[in-house]
């Protein structure tokens, strides 16, 4: 056998499918289920289920903070806008999410409200300290990964003495979450791929946890296609021996995670109870901010009423975000709801399942 | 009447229609060419025209690039190159710009001196003239600095190639280049990478290469376009809805620059998306094949690659792709302006 041969017969790739091929032949179906929007994507990039072996399947779970955040959140962001006359400032991916009666962000930036797009929380400090006539509000969207920072804006802000700076934090936990699909005996998931940079922060800890109450599988994995190809290598290990949740994204995510984020975020935020799109309203899964930093607080200084979300819609986002349905089985992919027209927030973020499915998976199109 | 008293279901003009996608093409499609009895089907990157049994080809291109200096060029360099190019890959040699500025009040001078150096010498380097042009001044805040149109003429010089109705199965699919480094530059020039030397924009007139290709392919090459906004992505679903075939491209075998690559998953952007500038995706015959990579290689320097083959025809075309791990996907046609991640 040439050389060129022998290299491309043994890829790494190709011996992570060779142990997936060799232990999924013993199994029954097994659902893995990822939470986190950067898996989505890199799954769906790499062409990955279609690699694994038909009775392994992998599905999304509720990864995306934009497609989490509920409707009634994204009602408020609206009437906070509108009704203060207050400058917003984003991440990108929100502004085409729809709200209960179809109005967007995008919509009211387009009828000349000043709505801006950022790339880290930190650069609101600068936006804020220059135009100290206009109040600003930073919508605070992300789950761990994210919080660390909005948080340490949020001290930042104070330590600079801003009075034109305020946050709504809709952020969320994805350990919550994750016990509250295992109870539902609706969603069958017999493993987690765990997200990369959530458990830098967390570590590996809270999934330790759910491994010995529930004898759950979990892999902290990375995003590289060859990650997950591994992650799923592990997860299928501890299908055959036993949930003992481990790490496969060793070269960033240590056990206990990241101390001096986790000190930060406690220093800021409190827990909470918090509405999740599709879910329902999860114990201890949101972060509010904590009374000594109320002043930063938008929902105090641009209160709104909130008005439960009327939500009679063929959109099925709520059962994909659980994993019960995928994008496949929804009415409305590939007749009325596309990445440019989005009818639910799993459409519209760049890292929703929809989108991953319409972008990447998409094979069968509409009669 | 404000704007803000328009009713909910009005619709506007958004970012997404300027970013060559399917936006783009729908407003041309169904509002600005209807409306000025224009031939879809002959919607190229140039328009060919017959005087007199010359025959030309004629294109026009605005650039709103910003910030208009960038790690390898500024919005001079990319306006000559951009229009030459449009004319080279019709198969025409170029002949004449004009030069339209549009400057905002408060610019200094010698930025525009600077510009105008380099407007000089990449029309040098393609060996074009511009031949008249237009300056206006506008106040502060009515356009960021400068916005520049170039429109050009060139003379079609290569009857025998570009026939697509020649493409067949198998034929190949070559990229004389890696793919997205200029948009990948032009993003990662906001942010402080420190990545300045090693990260610059691909801009560079590709008719001197694209001469060589049709002089010695002839009618082996079938098929040309340079893939600037929407990038590879766009480019290829344009293509296999252009020949009504599908395609299938091979992940490995698409050249990207490592830097380009490294700053584009840095910032969420998908590189397949992102603008050239200074390469082209050709269509040739597959025996053809590594004649086509010898000769862009001797031209310009830089290594070219078969990035896949013409699939079957079908009346719902489709661009498959082999994911470098062994997976298969369709590379659909982007459709907006690309958002960094959020988390």
């Amino acid at each position: 056998m040439r050389i060129k041969e022998l290299v491309e017969k043994y890829t790494p790739e190709k011996l992570f499918m060779n142990n997936i091929r060799e232990v999924a032949s013993s199994l029954p179906e097994v659902r893995l289920m990822e939470v986190c929007g950067t898996h989505t994507m890199s799954i769906a990039r790499n062409g990955i289920k279609h690699l694994l072996p038909g009775n392994i399947k992998l599905i999304s779970g509720p990864g995306c903070p934009v497609c989490v955040s509920t409707a009634e959140q994204i009602d408020q962001s609206i009437e906070m806008a509108k009704r203060y006359d207050v400058s917003v400032l984003t991440f990108g991916d929100i502004l085409r999410v729809p709200g209960s009666n179809g109005d967007s962000l995008a919509n009211l930036r387009l009828r000349g409200h000043d709505i801006r797009v950022i790339y880290s929380p930190l650069d609101c400090l600068r936006i804020a300290e220059e135009n100290p006539s206009r109040k600003y509000l930073f919508l605070s969207v992300g789950f761990e990964t994210t919080a660390p920072i909005a948080a340490a804006t949020i001290i930042k802000a104070r330590d600079m003495k801003l009075h034109n700076l305020f946050f709504f934090s809709m952020h969320k936990l994805i350990p919550p979450a994750m016990e509250e699909l295992l109870l539902d005996e609706n969603c069958n998931i017999d493993g987690f791929i765990c997200p990369g940079h959530v458990s830098a922060i967390i570590g590996l800890n809270p999934y330790t946890e759910l491994s010995n109450k529930y004898g759950a599988p979990c892999t902290v994995t990375g995003f590289e296609a060859i990650d997950v190809l591994q992650g799923v290598e592990m997860l299928l290990d501890q299908i055959v021996n036993g949930a003992n949740a481990d790490i496969q994204y060793k070269r960033c995510v240590k056990s206990e995670g990241n101390q001096t984020a986790l000190n930060i975020m406690g220093t800021v935020f409190d827990t909470v109870k918090a509405g999740w799109r599709g879910i329902g309203t999860i114990k201890d899964s949101g972060l509010s901010i904590k009374e000594e930093f109320s002043f930063f607080d938008a929902e105090i200084a641009f209160s709104v009423p909130v008005k439960p979300a009327d939500q009679k819609t063929k959109c099925i986002c709520g059962q994909i975000l659980k994993g019960i349905k995928s994008p496949s089985d929804c009415s409305l992919m590939n007749k009325a709801c596309f990445p440019d027209r989005p009818i639910g927030p799993c459409m519209v973020s760049s890292e929703g399942a929809c989108a991953a499915y319409y972008k990447y998976e998409n094979i069968r199109l509409a009669a | 009447m404000k704007i803000s008293d328009l009713p909910l279901n009005t619709e506007f003009i958004q970012l997404i229609h300027g970013s060559g996608g399917h936006a783009t093409s729908k407003l041309i499609h169904k509002l600005i060419a209807p409306k000025l009895g224009m031939d879809i089907s002959l919607l190229d990157d140039a328009a060919t025209l017959n005087l007199n049994g010359v025959n030309l080809a004629f294109t026009t291109d605005s650039f709103v690039v910003s910030p208009y200096r960038f790690p390898g060029g500024d919005i001079g360099k990319l306006s000559v190159c951009g229009t030459v190019n449009d004319l080279a890959v019709q198969g025409a040699e170029p002949i004449a710009l004009s030069l339209s500025l549009i400057v905002e009040e408060g610019l200094p001078l010698d930025e525009l001196e600077r510009l105008m150096e380099s407007i000089s010498t990449a029309s040098l380097e393609a060996n074009v003239k511009i031949v008249t042009g237009d300056t206006k001044v506008v106040g502060k805040g009515s356009c960021d600095k400068i916005f520049i149109n170039t429109s050009g003429i060139g003379l079609l010089k290569f009857p025998a190639a570009l026939r697509k109705h020649m493409i067949v199965p198998s034929d190949a699919i070559v990229a004389s280049g890696p793919v997205g480094t200029h948009g990948v530059a032009v993003m990662g020039s906001r942010f402080d990478f420190g990545l300045q030397d090693d990260l610059v924009s691909d801009c560079q007139p590709l008719n001197k290469i694209t001469s060589s290709v049709f002089t010695k392919l002839e009618g082996d090459v079938k098929w040309m376009r340079d893939p600037t906004r929407g990038g590879l992505s766009n480019l290829l679903n344009e293509l296999c809805r252009d020949i009504n075939c599908d395609l299938e491209i091979i992940e490995r075998q698409i050249p990207i620059q490592k830097s380009a690559k490294l700053v584009a998953d840095m910032l969420g952007i998908d590189i397949l998306e992102s603008a050239s500038e200074g390469i082209f995706i050709c269509i040739v015959s597959n025996s053809r094949t590594q004649q086509a990579l010898d000769l862009i290689e001797k031209a310009s320097g830089v290594k070219a690659a078969c990035i896949g083959h013409v699939g079957q025809p079908s009346n719902r075309p489709r661009v498959f792709l082999n994911t470098a791990v062994g997976g298969k996907t369709i590379v659909n046609q982007p459709t907006g302006e690309q958002l960094p991640r959020i988390c």
